[in-house]
């Protein structure tokens, strides 16, 4: 079943550059099912120094 | 119970040469073994289980993925963008495949393991294994290079990524592995993982399959009263192509008792097609592309060369001595441990010409040094690279990284 993409925000430190994406919820459902409650897509371990830090949501 | 394993790599599979023969074999020895054993690879459209031919199509990943991360700012250096997008798409793929099934995962690159442990139950072993330097590989085309401004500034952003990558690729799996102590000094000296972190052992080749394949024709024969020096691998500037052609001019103004077969494909072909015809060598240099079958090339060669930049443990170099050739490498990364000068090959100082068209005049000079170096190779490597061997110490090495991973994890 085709869902809004925006239901899996938790996964991702940033917003999307659009509202409109459609994902299949089967396989979103696994993946948030599945992956270690830590985890966030970009791996900032990594990428920090080449992503704007203004592009991120300041989580609480 | 059956220990189950998952061979991975962030690169695509199957394919000519390199690591997929590599995994492949692994992967069979294992299962005649009695062990259940998955391989994971990538390809352009989807990630696969390439034995359950099961597909997992990156389209239902990275529309979401990538609207998340096209503002972010990593998108001004392409490279790592979509490096990055596949990464992630991994991670989703891999957090789909009830990891928890595993007993162990073994990845075959630094960029799946910095995946696979973002998303691995905590006490799942998982072993790295590297068959290069990335970041080496990076510095070394940046020093091919003039570039300036813009591309070198993405050059020099490219080289930090991958320096990242392949630091917490290795500081993140339960252990590593190499094949060559060149790399294990690399990665202990340029990134302070521990010694003991990193396993060293030889690849592994199946001698007795690979003997009788030498055995088999294709549909070339080497022309007569000429002695066939060969290169096989890859058509990238790491491999020094460039570098034997050079020496290959210099050995035709003394000499035409020769022919060169250049057996692989790669983006360099184009410009050293054009380089051989400058030097008026189109008689003398055939470039047969991407083959299948490149033991019928080796059982035909006298004189196999090898002269890499930059390498760890080519497969050719093995091949090649299985089947007997009289064998030249450079001294590049480590290739010296798998030639003893004089012994069982020769070793000429990389990026040398001058040096290694000597030795391929010396060679051809002289019968009985070909003769001499290539019957000591074979028996060097009949015994040096069984893949029994390898098989058993990989073996040993699963086991002993499981007892320690399940003794000193935390628990989930």
């Amino acid at each position: 079943m085709q869902v809004p993409g925006s239901l899996y925000s938790n996964l991702f430190l940033t917003r999307p550059s659009s509202d409109e994406i459609r994902v299949e919820s089967l396989i979103w459902n696994r993946i948030i099912e599945h992956v270690p409650d830590h985890y966030v897509i970009p791996d900032l371990q990594v990428v920090a120094p080449f992503v704007d830090t203004n592009s991120l949501i300041t989580r609480t | 119970m059956v220990m189950k394993i998952l061979l991975a790599t962030f690169w695509e599979l199957p394919h000519l040469g390199g690591v997929w023969p590599l995994m492949e074999r692994l992967a069979q020895d294992f299962m005649r073994q009695g062990y259940e054993v998955d391989i994971l690879g990538n390809h352009a459209e989807y990630y696969h289980l390439v034995n359950r031919q099961l597909k997992f199509y990156k389209s239902s990943y990275l529309p979401l993925i990538e609207s998340h991360l096209r503002q972010t700012g990593l998108a001004t250096v392409p490279v790592i963008y979509h490096n990055e997008l596949d990464r992630y798409t991994l991670e989703c793929v891999a957090s789909s495949l009830r990891l928890e099934q595993y007993d162990l995962i073994h990845t075959h690159d630094v960029i799946s393991a910095c995946a696979f442990a973002r998303v691995k139950p905590a006490k799942l072993p998982l072993i790295v294994n590297p068959h290069g330097s990335l970041p080496g590989e990076i510095q070394l085309l940046m020093d091919s290079h003039s570039a300036v401004d813009r591309v070198d500034h993405d050059m020099k952003s490219i080289l930090h990524y991958y320096r990242t990558i392949e630091q917490q690729g290795l500081r993140s799996a339960s252990h590593a592995v190499t094949s060559s102590k060149w790399l294990q000094k690399g990665f202990v000296e340029d990134y302070g993982i521990a010694a003991h972190h990193i396993s060293v052992f030889p690849y592994g080749m199946d001698t007795v399959k690979y003997k009788q394949l030498l055995t088999t024709r294709n549909e070339i024969s080497r022309p007569p009263l000429k002695k066939v020096i060969t290169f096989a691998g890859r058509l990238v500037h790491l491999k020094g192509i460039e570098v034997l052609i050079r020496a290959l001019a210099k050995l035709k103004t003394e000499r035409n008792d020769w022919i060169c077969w250049i057996v692989g494909d790669g983006p360099k072909r184009g410009e050293y097609e054009q380089l051989a015809a400058a030097l008026d060598l189109q008689q003398a240099i055939t470039f047969w592309g991407a083959r299948s079958d490149v033991p019928c090339f080796m059982a035909m060669t006298d004189i196999y060369v090898q002269p890499s930049l930059q390498d760890n443990q080519p497969l050719s170099v093995i091949e090649a001595q299985l089947a007997g050739n009289a064998v030249i490498v450079s001294n590049a990364g480590g290739l010296p441990e798998m030639v003893e000068h004089r012994l069982t090959g020769l070793i000429a100082p990389k990026n040398d010409e001058i040096a290694l068209y000597t030795l391929l005049n010396e060679l051809l000079q002289s019968e009985e040094t070909r003769r001499k170096l290539g019957a000591k190779a074979r028996l060097f490597s009949q015994k040096h690279w069984s893949i029994d061997q390898y098989n058993t110490k990989m073996m040993r090495m699963y086991k002993h990284v499981m007892r320690s991973s399940h003794d000193s994890a935390p628990t989930d």
